[in-house]
């Protein structure tokens, strides 16, 4: 799925020289979230902006999740045999750093499984707001505003971007965009990704995970100077 | 897509996805080395900072003339 940037005309743009950035990442993957608000970022303050394209993948970190949310700090006590205060203190660790970057974060939150946000975001991406469409859902997941994961929540979200609320039924309702959110992950395998969010640029720089923005930019400066 | 470079950027974390672990590399003090969303607290991990993700043919370094402060945004 590909996110183009709103496009003004500039001098990089009318010389039609572009630069695409694909992601793989998972709504419940906390580093995604930082690492797709500090991209955005990178990308809003490089001088070929207007000339940067997203393309956001699927990658499920844990296909086997109950599709019934559940508390995620139960989830990560339970997983690891920790206390609640203990797993409470690993997600302040995190939370920390979200919040430096001045990202909404709670370890209030719930996770499920992601199969279904993945077919919505492929469904966004046909209409060019997969990238919207996940800073949505990651921010109002991670604030502990809403349990995302549920259809509800999800069409909610969605339609709000523009999408019919019938057209998101419809595909949640049927198993449309399966193929490909299987096909992102089989990619992804073939790349050798172990890491999430994966950062490709130009289709042959690569940050296997979540960098600082200035990282993010140095690597758009590579990119672009190398085309 | 043909990846050929992986940039040597300090990561602050990245989620593992054999795993499913989360792990904070950030080394500031406020956050300091753990892993999240699963794992336990363990010490920071170079091996995994620095550990390639993704099949590469070739590693490049970056221009050492070339730093953030000189990059025209």
């Amino acid at each position: 799925m590909t996110i183009a940037s709103s496009r003004r005309p500039t001098a990089d743009a009318s010389a039609d020289r572009q630069l695409q950035i694909d992601v793989w990442s998972d709504l419940a993957c906390p580093w995604c979230y930082i690492g797709k608000n500090r991209l955005d970022r990178a990308i809003a303050s490089s001088p070929h902006a207007e000339a940067i394209s997203v393309r956001v993948h699927s990658y499920e970190l844990d296909p086997d999740m109950p599709h019934e949310a559940t508390p995620n700090l139960e989830l990560v006590a339970a997983k690891y045999g920790l206390s609640p205060d203990q797993a409470e203190r690993m997600e302040d660790k995190v939370a920390a750093i979200a919040h430096r970057d001045g990202l909404p974060f709670t370890a209030d939150r719930v996770v499920a499984n992601s199969f279904d946000v993945h077919r919505v975001l492929h469904l966004a991406g046909s209409a060019g707001i997969a990238n919207e469409l996940l800073g949505v859902l990651q921010r109002a997941l991670f604030s502990g505003q809403a349990n995302v994961f549920d259809h509800a929540a999800l069409i909610e979200a969605t339609s709000r971007l523009g999408i019919p609320r019938g057209r998101v039924e419809e595909v949640l309702s049927s198993d449309e965009y399966a193929d490909a959110v299987r096909a992102d992950e089989e990619q992804a395998r073939v790349l050798g990704v172990t890491g999430v969010p994966f950062t490709v640029f130009d289709e042959r720089i690569a940050i296997p995970g979540s960098t600082s923005i200035g990282g993010f930019a140095d690597a758009i400066a590579q990119a672009w100077s190398s085309k | 897509m043909n990846i050929t470079q992986i940039v040597p950027a300090e990561l602050s974390g990245f989620c593992d996805v054999a795993t499913g672990e989360c792990i904070v590399v950030d080394a500031t003090p406020q956050a300091d080395a753990d892993s999240h969303h699963g794992g336990p607290v363990r010490p920071e991990e170079p091996d995994k900072r620095s550990a390639p993700a993704a099949r590469v043919a070739q590693v490049v370094q970056p221009d050492p003339g070339r730093t953030r402060a000189n990059i025209a945004r």
